[in-house]
C-alpha cells in the first residue's frame, strides 16, 4: 500500500491540482492546444443617457466634460477620465462616430442599437445581429460559454428600452443575467450528478420536443406561429448548447476563491455591484470560461438603475442629470464613477499576466454610450481599450466626422478577432487608424 | 395626403361612419392650416429645410415619412412653426386643433402598428403564472421562478401581452432546471421516511417552575427588561439533538402558571402618543419586529430547513377592550451573524376562541429564510401578537392578549408516505407491475393536466417512447420519470397557451375567427383569475361542454373568485394596472423622512387588499376613485396619522375628514409618483391620465427635455404650483403640460410619502423640510375649477364617468386577452361599458362581462 508521493498518476494529480490551483496557473489547464496567447477575446461595454459636453471655451471644460481636447496623441483628457490615464498608451478616445440609421431617433432607445448599427427607427423587425455575438461565432467556440451577457436590469425588458446589448442572428434580444450569485454558479459552480444526469438525456428530451412541435405548428396561423418559431429556435438553441456542454463535461469546472467576491450585493448599492460584476467578466475571461462579455451598466428606463446617483449621494436619477445644461459638477461626478469602474476593469485584465504579455493585450473592449450631449445620439462618447495582440494601436484622441458610420469600426473588429467581414450594419468602409 | 387619414380603411377595407367623419375634419381643418401656414414654405415653390410638405407621404402607418410628420407635429405644437418672423400666424386654437388631430392619427397608427389584429396571439406563461401551474400542478406550493430572467412590461404596463413574452435559450435552460429540480424533489425522496426533527416549547418554564431550572441568571439575560429564558431540547426519533434556546421578551406568567401571555404591546409602553414612532428596546437588528413587542422565540440548530414544517399552538384569545381579538402571527429566519437576522412572515390569523384550541399550521422550510449561514448560527421561530395598540389609546390592560399553552414545532412532516405529491403523479393501478402499461398510464393523467386538455393516444405514446429510450440509461424506474416529465414540463404545449386549430392550416390562408373550445376557455379564465391551471371542476365541466353556457360560465366566474386563488388577481391586476412596481422602483430620501423600508410592503398591500375587498363585496368601481371606507392596519394608521386604529388589516368606515378613500389617496400611487422626497404633480396627473382614464398625453417631442423635477423649497417661498407655472410659461412646453399638470396639482395635499399636509407646515417631514406652502386649487384646460382632490374625483366621477368606466373595462379586458385592444374591440368594450352602467357599475360584473365577451370567447 505504501507510494511514493511521485508514484501518484496523472489524473489524481490533475484532481487534486484543480482544487488548490491558484488562478493565475489556469493558463495551463485549457482544453485545445492552442497556447494562451493565441486568444482573443471582445468585451462590450454601454453606460446610459449621455455624457456632460460644456462648450469649448467653458471654464468647466477640463473639469466636467467627457471628450478630449485636441486630437491625436497630444490630446488633453478632462478629469472624469483620470482613472484610465495611466494607461494612456493602452486606450484610445473615439469621437465624432454614430450609427447613421437611428441619429435622428428620440432618446432613450441606446441600447437597442449600440452594438447592432441596425435601422430599428420605425419597425423592431429590422433588428440585426449586434457585434459581440458576431464575432462570437469566431470566438466562442473553444471555451465553455459562447458569450456571456450581462446587465444591471436583467432579461431583455421590452423594444426600444432593451436591458441587453446582444442580439442573436435573427435578431431577438438575448436576455441578460444580472444576479451575481446565479451568474458564478453557472461559470464556477459545482456541476451535481443531477446536472450530469440532466445533461445525458437533454439530447433526448430536445428531439421529442421539437418533434412535438412539428404537428402543432402546422396548425398554427401567421401571428402564432411567429412566437412559436420563437420557442423553437430556443430549443434549438439549447440543443447546441447542450452539444458544447457534453464536450466541456469531462472539464472541471475552474476552482475560484470567492473569498474577495461579494456574491449577494444587488443594485442599490451601485458601488458593490458593479465592482463584482466586472470581476466576474474578469475572472471568465481570465478562466477562458468565455472570451465575449457584453455589459449594460444601466437601462434607459426608470427603475432601480437609474437611481444609481442617488444611492452614490447625488440626489438624483441619472435620467434627470443627462438633462442638466448647465451645471455639470453633479453629472460629471456620476460619469466619473462609472468611468472609474470601467477603469478598474480594464486595469485589472493589464494585470493579470497572459502568454508574454497580459490578458487585456489579447481583448479588445469597446465602451461607450448611444447618444452625446442630451440625448443626441451622434458624435458617440467611445473608449477603445486593449487588444495590442490583435493588432490594436493606442494612445490618440480620433475624430470622426459626423458622418461615419460606427459599424464602420465594427468591420475592423470583427477583422482583427477572426470573423472576416466586408460589411457589417450600414457600414461603408473600415477604420485603420486604431490598427497597428 | 389620402393615406394618411385612411388608416382604418387599409386595415379592414371599408370606410366606417367614424372615420368618414374624420376626413372631413381633415379636410376641413388640417389640409387648410397646412395650406395657409406651412406650404408657402414647405411646398412646389420653396422646400425650405428641404421639406415638402405638400407631397410629403402621410400613411402613418406603413409610409416612410413618419418620422418627419412627428416632427411637423411637434414644431407646430411647441409653437417653433409657422417662425416667429412669418406674417400668418395661427390663432391658439386653430393651432390647438390641428395639433389634437394629428397626434389623434398618431395614437390610431400606434394602435395599429401593435395590433394583432383584434385576435389572441400565442404567449408563453408568464414567470408568475409559471410559478403558480406547477404549484397546482405538483401540488407543490415552492418558490420556482426565481432565477427566470425578469419579465418586461407591455406599453399599458401588463407583463402578460404576447408581444413582450419572449422565449429565448435561457429561459429553456431554465424551464428544464426548474422542471427537473421540482420532479426529482417529489419523485426521487428516499423510500424510507425521513425522521422527524421536533422540538416542543412550554414557555411558563423559562419563569422557572419550582425545581426546574432557569437559564434566566445567565450573563445574556441581564439588562434585557422583561427577558427569559431556557434550554430546549429537539429530539429526533427519540434521540435529542444539540439544544437550543427558548427566549422571551415581555411576556407574562399566566396567573395558573401554565403559561404565558403576550399582548401586542409592552407594559411600559407610552398610551398617550398615537402617532410616535415605536422605540426599540434590544432584539436583533435589520427589518424584523423583534424588540418592538412582547414575544418569544426559539433558537435552534440543524433543523431540516428544505422540508414541510408543522407548527401547532395551543392557544386561547383574552379579547380586549371593544370586543376585540388578538392575532397570532409567526415567523420563520435565521440569524445572519452581527446582530443581523433574516426572517417572514408565516401566519398572521384573528384568534376568537376563548377557549384553549390548537391552531395547526403546515409551511415549507425552502420558503423561508430558514437555514442559518453557519452551523453556529441558529435558525429560529418567533412567536407575536400582532394585534398592535396602533393609533388607538387601548392600555395595556384593555389590549385583547394570546394565552399561550404550548408550541410544537416539527420539521420533515410528512403525514403520508410515499407524499402526497409523489401518489398523485405515481398513483396506485392494477397495471403497476406491468411497467409499459402503468408508464403510459402515468403519462396520460400527468399529460392532460399539464397540457389543460384531454392528450391524444399518439401524444402519451411519444412520450412513453422516449422513456423507453431513457429508462435503460436511469437508475431507477423514477429517474427515468424525472427525465420524462421534465419533457412533458418543457413541451410547448405546457409553456405555451397555444389555442391551435383542430386542422392543419394551408399556407397563407388567413385562420377563420372561431369560438374558443371548453378547454381552451377553461385556460383562459384560470389565467385571468387565478393566474394559474384550471382546477378539477373546471375541466370537469369542459369535459361536459358546459362551459360554453353563459349561466355555467357566470357562475363559475362567481366561485372561482371565491376561491383563495382569486388572490392571484387581485395581486397582478392591481399591481400591473396601478403600477405598484414604483414603489419598489424609489428611494425614500433619509433627509426628510424617518422610514422603514418595511412600510413598503404594507403600500402595496394596501392596494392590493383595497380592491380585492371591492371585488369581493362587488362594489361599484366608483370605490376605485372614492371610498368612504378604507383598508388598512395598525401601521398604516400611524401613518396616515388616522386615530383609533388598532389590530390587523380590516376595512374601516371613514370621514370625509380624513381625506382618504380610493386608489388616490393610497399611498401605493402617491408615493410611486413622487420623488422620495417631494412631491411629483406631472408624474401624479400622468398616472391618473394613463391608468385612471386611459387617456395617455403623447411622449415628450424629442430634443425637449423633460420637466424638471420641482426643486425642495426655495427661498423665495414660490409655491410649488407657481414653479410649474413657471416651467409652463415656456412656450414649448405649455400646450401638453396644461393638459398634465392640473391633474397632479389637485394631489398637493399629499406629501410625497402620501400624507396628508395643509399650507404652512408638514409635521410628517424632517424639521429642515417642514415649511411648505400647499397649493392644490388648479383649473383644467376646459375650465373646470378643483379646489382640491375632491373635486377632481368628483369631477371623475361626474364629468368624466364614461371615460373612467371605459379605461377600467379596457385595463380589465386587455389584462384578460393579454393582448393590447384596437378598434375592432370596441363593441365588445361599448357592450360591456352599458351592461355594467345598468348594473350599478359593479366590479364583478365588470369581470363577468369580460368573461362573457365576444373577444373573450373566441379566437
Amino acid at each position: 500500500m505504501k507510494q511514493k508521493s511521485w508514484h501518484l498518476d496523472r489524473r489524481t494529480l490533475l484532481k487534486s491540482m484543480g482544487v488548490t490551483m491558484a488562478l493565475p496557473w489556469l493558463e495551463c489547464m485549457t482544453l485545445g492546444a492552442e497556447p494562451a496567447a493565441a486568444r482573443k477575446r471582445f468585451f462590450g461595454g454601454f453606460f446610459a443617457y449621455g455624457v456632460p459636453m460644456p462648450a469649448d471655451d467653458a471654464d468647466d471644460r477640463l473639469e466636467n466634460g467627457w471628450f478630449p481636447v485636441g486630437t491625436g496623441k497630444d490630446y488633453v483628457a478632462p478629469a472624469m477620465h483620470k482613472s484610465i490615464m495611466p494607461m494612456r498608451d493602452k486606450i484610445t478616445f473615439l469621437s465624432g462616430l454614430s450609427h447613421p440609421s437611428m441619429r435622428t431617433t428620440s432618446a432613450h432607445k441606446g441600447a437597442d442599437y449600440f452594438l447592432t448599427g441596425a435601422d430599428i427607427l420605425k419597425t423592431y423587425d429590422k433588428q440585426t445581429i449586434s457585434i459581440d455575438q458576431h464575432v462570437a461565432q469566431a470566438l466562442g467556440q473553444d471555451t465553455r460559454f459562447q458569450s456571456m451577457i450581462l446587465s444591471s436590469f436583467g432579461g431583455v425588458n421590452r423594444p426600444y428600452r432593451s436591458s441587453t446589448l446582444s442580439f442573436d442572428r435573427a435578431g431577438r434580444p438575448i436576455p441578460a443575467l444580472n444576479n451575481p450569485a446565479e451568474i458564478f454558479r453557472r461559470m464556477f459552480g459545482a456541476t451535481t450528478a443531477t446536472e450530469r444526469n440532466a445533461l445525458a438525456n437533454r439530447g433526448s428530451i430536445i428531439d421529442e420536443i421539437l418533434g412535438e412541435a412539428k404537428d402543432l405548428n402546422r396548425r398554427l396561423g401567421v401571428n402564432d406561429r411567429r412566437k412559436m418559431d420563437e420557442y423553437l429556435s430556443s430549443v434549438r438553441e439549447v440543443e447546441k448548447l447542450t452539444e458544447r456542454a457534453v464536450q466541456w463535461q469531462g472539464t472541471p469546472k475552474p476552482k475560484v476563491d470567492t473569498k474577495n467576491l461579494d456574491l449577494n450585493v444587488n443594485v442599490t448599492s451601485p458601488k458593490e455591484y458593479l465592482t463584482v460584476m466586472y470581476d466576474l467578466m474578469a475572472l471568465a475571461f481570465q478562466t477562458d470560461t468565455t472570451r465575449v462579455a457584453t455589459f449594460q451598466t444601466a437601462c434607459e428606463e426608470g427603475g432601480l438603475t437609474d437611481r444609481f446617483p442617488s444611492a452614490l449621494g447625488l440626489g438624483n436619477s441619472s435620467h434627470k442629470l443627462s438633462h442638466e445644461k448647465k451645471n455639470y459638477g453633479d453629472v460629471a461626478k456620476y460619469i466619473t464613477f462609472l468611468n472609474d469602474m470601467h477603469a478598474n476593469f480594464i486595469q485589472k485584465l493589464d494585470s493579470i499576466q497572459e502568454g508574454d504579455g497580459t490578458l487585456l493585450d489579447n481583448t479588445l473592449c469597446f465602451y461607450g454610450c448611444a447618444t452625446s450631449k442630451t440625448h443626441r445620439a451622434i458624435n458617440y462618447p467611445i473608449i477603445l481599450s486593449g487588444g495590442k495582440n490583435l493588432g490594436f494601436q493606442h494612445g490618440a484622441h480620433l475624430n470622426y466626422s459626423d458622418d461615419i458610420p460606427l459599424s464602420n469600426l465594427f468591420v475592423t473588429i470583427a477583422n482583427q478577432l477572426s470573423r472576416p467581414t466586408k460589411k457589417f450594419a450600414d457600414s461603408t468602409a473600415d477604420i485603420t487608424e486604431v490598427l497597428s | 395626403m389620402n393615406g394618411y387619414v385612411y388608416i382604418g380603411l387599409m386595415l379592414i377595407g371599408f370606410l366606417p361612419q367614424a372615420f368618414g367623419q374624420e376626413v372631413n375634419l381633415f379636410e376641413k381643418k388640417i389640409r387648410p392650416f397646412l395650406t395657409q401656414y406651412c406650404v408657402g414654405c414647405h411646398g412646389p415653390e420653396k422646400q425650405k429645410a428641404k421639406l415638402r410638405l405638400d407631397t410629403l407621404d402621410a400613411d402613418l402607418l406603413n409610409g416612410n415619412e413618419v418620422d418627419m410628420w412627428q416632427e411637423v407635429l411637434d414644431l407646430i405644437n411647441v409653437s417653433e412653426m409657422p417662425p416667429k418672423d412669418a406674417k400668418l400666424q395661427p390663432t391658439a386654437q386653430d393651432r390647438q386643433a390641428a395639433v389634437a388631430l394629428l397626434a389623434a392619427e398618431f395614437r390610431k397608427a400606434l394602435e395599429a402598428r401593435r395590433s394583432s389584429g383584434g385576435r389572441n396571439v400565442l404567449r408563453r406563461l408568464t414567470a408568475y403564472e409559471y410559478n403558480n401551474t406547477l404549484r397546482d400542478l405538483l401540488h407543490l406550493d415552492l418558490k420556482f421562478a426565481t432565477d427566470l430572467p425578469p419579465e418586461g412590461l407591455a406599453k399599458e404596463g401588463f407583463k402578460n401581452n404576447s408581444t413582450v413574452l419572449g422565449t429565448s435559450a435561457l429561459h429553456i435552460e431554465y424551464f428544464e432546471r426548474i422542471a427537473r429540480g421540482a420532479l426529482g424533489r417529489v419523485l426521487l425522496a428516499p423510500k424510507n421516511k425521513p425522521p422527524v426533527y421536533a422540538v416542543r416549547i412550554d414557555p411558563e418554564r423559562a419563569f422557572g417552575k419550582p425545581g426546574e431550572h432557569s437559564a434566566n441568571n445567565n450573563k445574556r439575560n441581564r439588562n434585557r427588561g422583561n427577558g427569559v429564558s431556557y434550554n430546549l431540547q429537539p429530539m429526533v426519533d427519540g434521540k435529542p439533538q444539540q439544544k437550543g434556546l427558548f427566549r422571551m421578551e415581555f411576556g407574562e406568567l399566566l396567573p395558573d402558571g401554565t403559561g404565558v401571555l403576550l399582548a401586542g404591546n409592552r407594559p411600559k409602553d407610552p398610551v398617550n402618543t398615537p402617532f410616535a414612532d415605536d422605540r426599540k428596546i434590544g432584539g436583533a437588528q435589520g427589518d424584523g419586529r423583534s424588540g418592538f413587542q412582547p414575544e418569544f422565540r426559539a433558537e435552534i440548530y440543524e433543523i431540516p430547513h428544505d422540508a414541510p414544517v408543522r407548527v401547532r399552538i395551543r392557544a386561547a384569545a383574552i379579547p380586549g377592550k371593544g370586543n376585540t381579538w388578538p392575532r397570532l402571527s409567526f415567523e420563520l429566519g435565521s440569524f445572519r451573524g452581527n446582530g443581523v437576522s433574516d426572517q417572514k412572515e408565516a401566519a398572521n390569523v384573528e384568534i376568537s376562541s376563548a377557549e384553549m384550541e390548537t391552531y395547526e399550521f403546515v409551511v415549507h422550510g425552502a420558503n423561508f429564510p430558514f437555514q442559518s449561514n453557519k452551523p453556529s448560527r441558529p435558525s429560529y421561530f418567533r412567536i407575536f401578537n400582532d394585534f398592535r395598540r396602533g393609533t388607538s389609546e387601548l392600555t395595556y390592560a384593555e389590549l385583547p392578549k394570546l394565552a399561550i399553552d404550548w408550541v410544537e414545532i416539527e420539521s420533515n412532516h410528512f403525514p403520508e408516505w410515499p407524499t402526497r405529491q409523489k401518489r398523485a403523479i405515481l398513483f396506485d393501478s392494477p397495471n403497476r407491475k406491468n411497467e409499459s402499461l402503468y408508464v403510459r398510464e402515468v403519462l396520460h393523467r400527468f399529460m392532460a393536466r399539464a397540457y389543460r386538455r384531454p392528450v391524444a393516444k399518439h401524444e402519451v405514446e411519444r412520450k412513453a417512447v422516449l422513456f423507453e429510450r431513457l429508462r435503460p440509461t436511469q437508475q431507477s424506474f423514477e429517474h427515468s420519470m424525472v427525465s420524462t416529465l421534465t419533457a412533458v414540463l418543457c413541451s410547448s404545449h405546457f409553456l405555451l397557451v397555444a389555442e391551435p386549430a383542430t386542422q392543419q392550416l394551408v399556407e397563407g390562408e388567413p385562420v377563420q375567427k372561431r369560438k374558443l373550445n371548453p378547454y381552451e376557455l377553461a385556460s383562459r379564465l384560470s389565467y385571468f383569475l387565478w393566474s394559474s391551471m384550471p382546477d378539477d371542476r373546471l375541466f370537469e365541466l369542459a369535459g361536459q361542454g358546459q362551459l360554453q353556457d353563459p349561466e355555467v360560465l357566470t357562475e363559475q366566474v362567481r366561485r372561482m373568485l371565491k376561491d383563495p386563488k382569486a388572490k392571484g388577481f387581485s395581486t397582478h391586476f392591481t399591481s400591473q394596472w396601478l403600477d405598484l412596481a414604483g414603489i419598489r422602483r424609489l428611494a425614500v430620501n433619509p433627509e426628510y423622512f424617518v422610514f422603514q423600508e418595511k412600510t413598503k410592503d404594507l403600500f402595496e398591500e394596501e392596494s392590493i387588499r383595497f380592491l380585492h375587498h371591492v371585488l369581493e363585496q362587488n362594489l361599484s368601481i366608483d370605490n376605485f376613485i372614492h371610498s368612504d371606507f378604507v383598508v388598512l392596519n395598525h401601521k398604516l394608521a400611524k401613518h396616515y396619522r388616522i386615530p383609533g386604529i388598532s389590530g390587523g388589516f380590516q376595512v374601516r368606515p371613514l370621514g370625509r375628514e380624513h381625506h382618504r378613500g380610493g386608489f388616490l389617496t393610497q399611498a401605493g400611487m402617491l408615493f410611486g409618483n413622487s420623488t422620495g422626497s417631494e412631491t411629483h404633480p406631472i408624474r401624479r396627473g400622468m398616472w391618473v391620465l394613463e391608468r385612471m382614464l386611459d387617456d395617455p398625453p403623447p411622449p415628450p417631442p424629442p430634443n425637449v427635455p423633460d420637466l424638471e423635477e420641482p426643486e425642495a423649497q426655495d427661498e423665495e417661498g414660490l409655491s410649488l404650483k407657481e414653479r410649474l407655472v413657471a416651467h409652463t410659461n415656456v412656450q414649448s412646453c405649455r400646450d401638453c403640460h396644461s393638459k398634465i399638470d392640473p391633474w397632479g396639482v389637485a394631489f398637493e395635499n399629499y406629501n410625497a410619502l402620501g400624507q396628508w399636509r395643509e399650507d404652512g407646515q408638514d409635521l410628517n417631514v424632517k424639521p429642515a423640510h417642514q415649511k411648505v406652502l400647499v397649493d392644490p386649487a388648479t383649473k383644467l384646460r376646459d375650465g373646470t375649477q378643483f379646489r382640491q382632490l375632491d373635486d377632481l374625483k368628483h369631477y371623475i366621477l361626474t364629468k368624466k364617468k364614461d371615460q373612467f368606466r371605459r379605461a377600467v373595462v379596457r385595463k380589465a379586458l386587455a389584462y384578460a386577452l393579454g393582448r393590447y385592444l384596437d378598434f375592432r374591440d370596441r363593441p365588445a368594450v361599448d357592450s360591456i361599458c352599458n351592461t355594467l352602467e345598468k348594473n350599478d357599475d359593479s366590479f364583478q360584473t365588470l369581470l363577468e362581462q369580460v368573461v362573457l365577451s365576444e373577444p373573450f370567447l373566441t379566437k
